[in-house]
C-alpha cells in the first residue's frame, strides 16, 4: 500500500484536501448542524464513496466543496484546496472559473438538471466556451468527443435534440459528457445511477470508472447502495448525522465494519444469493436525531445496542486503526470486531 | 381461453382454484396514441398476452425494466384500467363483471412513494379510516378502534392517531399507507415499488414487516420491484416483463438459481452485491431500449440479446414450460 503523504507537504498527488468542514444553516428552530468536523482527502484516480442515509449530510459536504450550498448556510473550514489551490481564499468569481472547469458534477437527475428549452449540444459546448479560449467549432468537436465517448451512437445528431428526446439513460450520459468537456481534475458523482434501471445502472458505472481510469480523475461518489459502493470505492466514508464515524479502504469496511452504524447498514441489506427467502433482515432500531441546537455525545447513542453511559456526555473522537483506517466509537476496535462477523452480512437478524 | 391459460402455466400446480386469488387470463392492453388531426393513432402495446396467477399466501414478483409494462399490469389488476383482451379474475369472477367497490376491498395497492401517496392535509386517523367510511363501515367510535388495531399491527404508537403525514419520516408514512390498505381486510396488496424511495435501514423494518404480515394475515402480495435482492427475499414466484410480454415466469429459487432467458440471466448479472474486489459486471446490452411503438420483429428482446440468430429475428418464440418454469426465448422448447 502507498504511503499516504502528510496532509501540507505532498500536494501533488493530492487533489482534494478538505480539513474540519462545518456547515450549520439557519432555521427557525435554531442552527441545524448539517456537517460537524468533516476531514478527508482524495488522491489522483481515487474514488472515494461517501455513503449515508438521507439528511446525514453527505450531499451538503459535495456542495460545500463546490461552493454550491444555499445561502443560509454558513460554512467553515480549516482548510480546503483543490490542487494546491486555497478555495477559501477565493472569490465567487475565481470559483466560478475553477466549477465545470477544474471540478464537475453529475447530479441524479439528469432531466432536471439539463436545461429543458435547450439543444444538448448547445448546453455541451457553453461549459467549453466558457472555460477555454476556443471557438463554436471546436467546442463542436470537443461534444461530438465526448458523446462518443461516453457511448452514445451517432453522437452528431444527438447535439440537437432536447432532453426530452432522451431516455434516462441516454440523459445521464449526456450529464457525464457535459461533465467532461474541460476535462477536470476531479468529479463528484452525487447518485449517478439512483433513478436508473439495474441494467443501465451497471452500464453507468462501468462507464464513469473506466472514464475515471483513461483520465486519472479523482472523483467522490456519493449513494446510499452498498452494492454500488463495494464495485466502486476505492476508499469509503461512512457519514451519520453530519459526521464521518467510519472511513478505510472499501475491502476493509467491508470485511471488518467496525462502527456499529456501519454493521447495522451491512445486515440490514438483502444480498442476493444469501439471504434466505422469507427470512427477516436485520434492522437499526429508531431514527435519525435531529441536528438543531447544541449535540453532545454520541449521535447514534439512540439507536446503538451497545449503548453506555459515557456514550451520552463524553465527546467521541475517531481512533486510528491503521493508516487510513478509522472509526469513531468509544468501544476498542476488538470489541467492535468481536461484535460482527462477515457471515451476519445479507443474513437473517439477531 | 381457459385451456390455452392452464396449458401455458405448465406444470405448476393450479390444484384448488379456491386457493387461487389473482389470475390473468391472457391479457393484453394497448392504448391509442399520438393521434393528431392528419395522422392515424399509433397502438402502444403496453401489456401483451400475459397469464400469471398467484395463489392464497403467495408473493408474485413482477420485474423489469421501466417501460416493460408492470405497471400498467397492475393497475388492470386493481380494476382500475379495463383489458383490451383476456380476462383478470379474482377469486375465479371476471373482475370486469364485478362492482369496482367490492374489488376495492379485497385488492389494494401500496405506492412507492410515501410522501406522495398520502394526503398532506388530513389526520393519519382519517387517512387510515377513508376506505371505512367510503364504504360505508361502522361508527366513528368502530373506526377508530379499528384504525388503533391496524396501527398496532404495523408497529406505528397510537399517539400518532392525530398526527399530519409531515411530522412523520419516510419509513412511517409507508407504513401508513400499508396500514390503510389493510383496514379493509384485503386478500391481496398490490405493492409497487414498496421499497424504493426509503433509506436503507428504513428498508428493511418495511420488508420485515410485510414478512410479518404474510405470516400472520396470510396475505398476498403481488410485488413489483426492480430491486432483485428485495424479489429474491420476498418472492415465491417471479414474472419477468420484456416490453410488454412475460419472457419468464417461474418459482422463485428456479428463477434466481437457474435462469434460463437471457434478459433474466443479463438482470441477475447487472445485480451488484456488496462484495469487493469483484468489480462491475459487464454488460453486454445494446444501448437503447427499443420504441415500444415499432417494436422489434421476432422476439422483441433480439437487438440486445448475444445468443440471437436469425430465427429469432424472424420469429417470435412461444412460451414453453418445463418443470412450472415458462420461458419465451427460441433456446428452449422444440
Amino acid at each position: 500500500m502507498m504511503a499516504a503523504p502528510e496532509m501540507n507537504t505532498a500536494p501533488v498527488e493530492t487533489v482534494l484536501d478538505v480539513r474540519n468542514l462545518v456547515v450549520d444553516i439557519d432555521v427557525p428552530a435554531g442552527t441545524l448542524h448539517a456537517v460537524s468536523d468533516i476531514s478527508f482527502d482524495l488522491k489522483k484516480g481515487e474514488t472515494l464513496c461517501i455513503v449515508g442515509e438521507s439528511g446525514c449530510g453527505k450531499s451538503i459536504t459535495s456542495l460545500a466543496v463546490m461552493n454550491l450550498l444555499p445561502r443560509k448556510a454558513r460554512m467553515q473550514a480549516s482548510h480546503l484546496s483543490l490542487e494546491g489551490t486555497d478555495l477559501l481564499a477565493l472569490s465567487e468569481k475565481e470559483f466560478a472559473a475553477l466549477r465545470g472547469n477544474k471540478m464537475g458534477m453529475i447530479f441524479q437527475d439528469a432531466m432536471t438538471s439539463l436545461n429543458p428549452v435547450y439543444r444538448v449540444g448547445d448546453q455541451m459546448e457553453e461549459v467549453f466556451l466558457r472555460h477555454r479560449n476556443g471557438g463554436r467549432k471546436e467546442a463542436r468537436e470537443k461534444a461530438i468527443y465526448f458523446l462518443e465517448k461516453v457511448g452514445i451512437t451517432a453522437a452528431k445528431s444527438r447535439l440537437n435534440q432536447y432532453p426530452h428526446q432522451l431516455s434516462g439513460g441516454l440523459r445521464q450520459r449526456v450529464m457525464i459528457a457535459m461533465t467532461l468537456m474541460c476535462e477536470p481534475a476531479f468529479i463528484i458523482a452525487d447518485e449517478p445511477t439512483t433513478a436508473l434501471d439495474v441494467t443501465i445502472q451497471a452500464q453507468i458505472l462501468h462507464l464513469l470508472s473506466s472514464l475515471q481510469k483513461e483520465m486519472n480523475m479523482a472523483m467522490i461518489l456519493i449513494t446510499h447502495d452498498l452494492g454500488v459502493v463495494a464495485r466502486m470505492a476505492d476508499r469509503v466514508a461512512i457519514m451519520y448525522a453530519g459526521k464521518i464515524v467510519e472511513t478505510g479502504a472499501c475491502n476493509q469496511v467491508f470485511a471488518q465494519p467496525l462502527h456499529p452504524y456501519t454493521q447495522g447498514l451491512l445486515r440490514c441489506i438483502p444480498v442476493p444469493g444469501k439471504s434466505k427467502p422469507g427470512s427477516k433482515l436485520g434492522s437499526i432500531k429508531g431514527l435519525v436525531p435531529a441536528l438543531i441546537g447544541d449535540l453532545e455525545g454520541c449521535l447514534f447513542r439512540n439507536r446503538c445496542q451497545y449503548l453506555e453511559d459515557e456514550c451520552i456526555t463524553e465527546e467521541v473522537d475517531f481512533v486510528d486503526v491503521a493508516e487510513g483506517r478509522t472509526y469513531r466509537c468509544l468501544m476498542d476496535s476488538e470489541r467492535c470486531q468481536a461484535n460482527f462477523s462477515t457471515d451476519e452480512i445479507g443474513d437473517a437478524a439477531q | 381461453m381457459n385451456i390455452e391459460a392452464q396449458s401455458m402455466e405448465g406444470g405448476e400446480d393450479v390444484a384448488n382454484p379456491a386457493q387461487r386469488v389473482l389470475e390473468c387470463q391472457d391479457v393484453s392492453r394497448t392504448f391509442k396514441v399520438g393521434k393528431k388531426l392528419f395522422s392515424k393513432a399509433l397502438d402502444l402495446k403496453a401489456v401483451q398476452n400475459v397469464s400469471l396467477g398467484v395463489n392464497r399466501g403467495e408473493v408474485l414478483a413482477v420485474v423489469g425494466e421501466s417501460g416493460c409494462g408492470k405497471t400498467t399490469l397492475t393497475k388492470m389488476m386493481l380494476g382500475l384500467m379495463p383489458v383490451t383482451s383476456g380476462e383478470i379474475l379474482f377469486e375465479g369472477d371476471p373482475i370486469s363483471a364485478i362492482d369496482i367497490r367490492a374489488i376495492a376491498k379485497k385488492v389494494q395497492p401500496v405506492f412507492q412513494d410515501p410522501y406522495s401517496s398520502l394526503n398532506p392535509r388530513k389526520t393519519l386517523e382519517a387517512i387510515i379510516s377513508l376506505p371505512m367510511k367510503v364504504h360505508g363501515i361502522g361508527t366513528a367510535e368502530e373506526r377508530r378502534n379499528r384504525v388503533l388495531e391496524i396501527m398496532r399491527l404495523v408497529e406505528l404508537p397510537p399517539r400518532f392517531l392525530h398526527s399530519y403525514p409531515n411530522q412523520l419520516s419516510g419509513g412511517q408514512r409507508q407504513r401508513v399507507a400499508i396500514a390503510r390498505a389493510l383496514i379493509m381486510n384485503p386478500s391481496i396488496l398490490i405493492c409497487d415499488e414498496p421499497t424504493s424511495a426509503l433509506d436503507v435501514s428504513v428498508q428493511a423494518h418495511i420488508l420485515n414487516l410485510l414478512i410479518d404480515l404474510r405470516n400472520e394475515l396470510n396475505l398476498t402480495y403481488v410485488l413489483v420491484s426492480h430491486d432483485l435482492a428485495v424479489v429474491e427475499l420476498l418472492a415465491d414466484k417471479v414474472a419477468v416483463m420484456y416490453l410488454g410480454r412475460l419472457i419468464e415466469y417461474g418459482p422463485g429459487t428456479e428463477i434466481f438459481n437457474h435462469p434460463r432467458h437471457p434478459y433474466t440471466k443479463l438482470l441477475l448479472e447487472s445485480v451488484l452485491t456488496p462484495e469487493p474486489g469483484k468489480g462491475l459486471p459487464e454488460i453486454a446490452l445494446g444501448k437503447d431500449f427499443p420504441n415500444p411503438l415499432n417494436p422489434p420483429s421476432g422476439c422483441a428482446f433480439h437487438p440486445r440479446c448475444t445468443e440471437a440468430t436469425d430465427r429469432c429475428k424472424a420469429e417470435r418464440p412461444a412460451l414453453t414450460s418445463q418443470n412450472g418454469q415458462s420461458v419465451e426465448c427460441h433456446l428452449y422448447g422444440d
